[in-house]
């Protein structure tokens, strides 16, 4: 009985130091420039466009995508035939960005990344996000 | 009489230095950092955003950042790094906390060519916001320091 409790009161004052230290941690500098600003997430949608893209049609393609709500930035590289959309999620959709597409008569295809065979991070992002959100919590200085 | 003089002297002494303590001094005006000549914090997110629109329609390179492309958790923690990296360097006073340069790129094989076309898009969205050439160039060259933990890794 006594080792079982023994052993049960490191775990917990193990399990607490650990806590103390990660608090410590996450209060040990400001918070961030990113984290401080509060900014909005932001969603990433890129197309090829089909057939050739005439001046025009980027000034038109432009002008469509600008006046759609929610859009923080738009490129469009007329060499590489791509267009590259930033936005915010709460505010407008990929159905949107197609249709916007559709009212300037511009065929696009959108690239589907996951299938990029591109460098790889080893960890999943699920422990990164909890490890990340968990310091934030804990952040007393913002 | 000695003593007066003395007494004089000293009086006159101190009231010189009393009255050139009260002169107003000039005070030099600090220049203002380069983060603050960008706009600060929301030029700078601006820029990032259309810096990472520009890098995904870049064929060139978007392939490097497929991850962040097609995970929105991901892409949000790169826009985050950006922004604390290019406030970190141009003077701002929160601070880069992400991996360093070297250990989040190795193993991509990054070659001189795929750094040319990251700085051409990175250019592109300065010049969107018409920064100036003398901020453009200072920035560019607070991130050209990074080329060497970048590229051949």
């Amino acid at each position: 009985m006594k080792p079982l409790y023994n052993s049960l009161r490191n775990l917990v004052f193990g399990a607490a130091g650990c806590f103390v230290a990660f608090v410590v941690y996450a209060n040990w500098e400001k918070p961030s420039l990113a984290e401080s600003l509060q900014l909005k997430p932001i969603e990433l949608r890129v197309f090829n466009l089909v057939g050739a893209i005439t001046p025009y049609d980027s000034l038109r393609l432009s002008e469509a995508m600008l006046v759609q709500k929610g859009i923080t930035a738009v490129c469009i590289n007329a060499a590489q035939k791509t267009l590259s959309v930033t936005f915010y999620p709460d505010q407008t959709t990929e159905k949107q960005l197609m249709l916007r597409l559709a009212s300037v008569k511009i065929q696009a295809q959108k690239v589907d990344f996951s299938a990029v065979q591109g460098p790889q991070c080893p960890i999943p992002m699920q422990y990164i996000d909890y490890f990340t959100n968990a310091k934030r919590a804990l952040c007393f200085r913002n | 009489m000695k003593k007066m003089y003395f007494s004089w002297g000293v009086f006159l002494m101190a009231g010189t230095l009393m009255f050139s303590a009260c002169k107003n001094e000039e005070t030099a005006v600090p220049t203002p950092t380069l983060y603050a000549r960008l706009g600060g914090n929301s030029a700078i997110s601006a820029v990032v955003d259309q810096f990472i629109a520009n890098v995904a329609a870049d064929t060139r390179i978007n392939a490097f950042f497929a991850a962040a492309a097609s995970d929105q958790a991901r892409l949000t923690k790169l826009r985050n790094n950006l922004i604390n990296q290019i406030g970190e360097a141009t003077g701002g006073s929160e601070k880069y906390t992400g991996l360093d340069m070297k250990t989040a790129h190795k193993g991509m094989k990054i070659t001189d060519a795929h750094f040319t076309a990251l700085v051409e898009d990175l250019v592109a969205s300065l010049d969107k916001y018409k920064v100036g050439n003398t901020e453009k160039t200072e920035l560019l060259t607070a991130l050209a320091a990074m080329k060497g933990d970048i590229v051949g890794q």
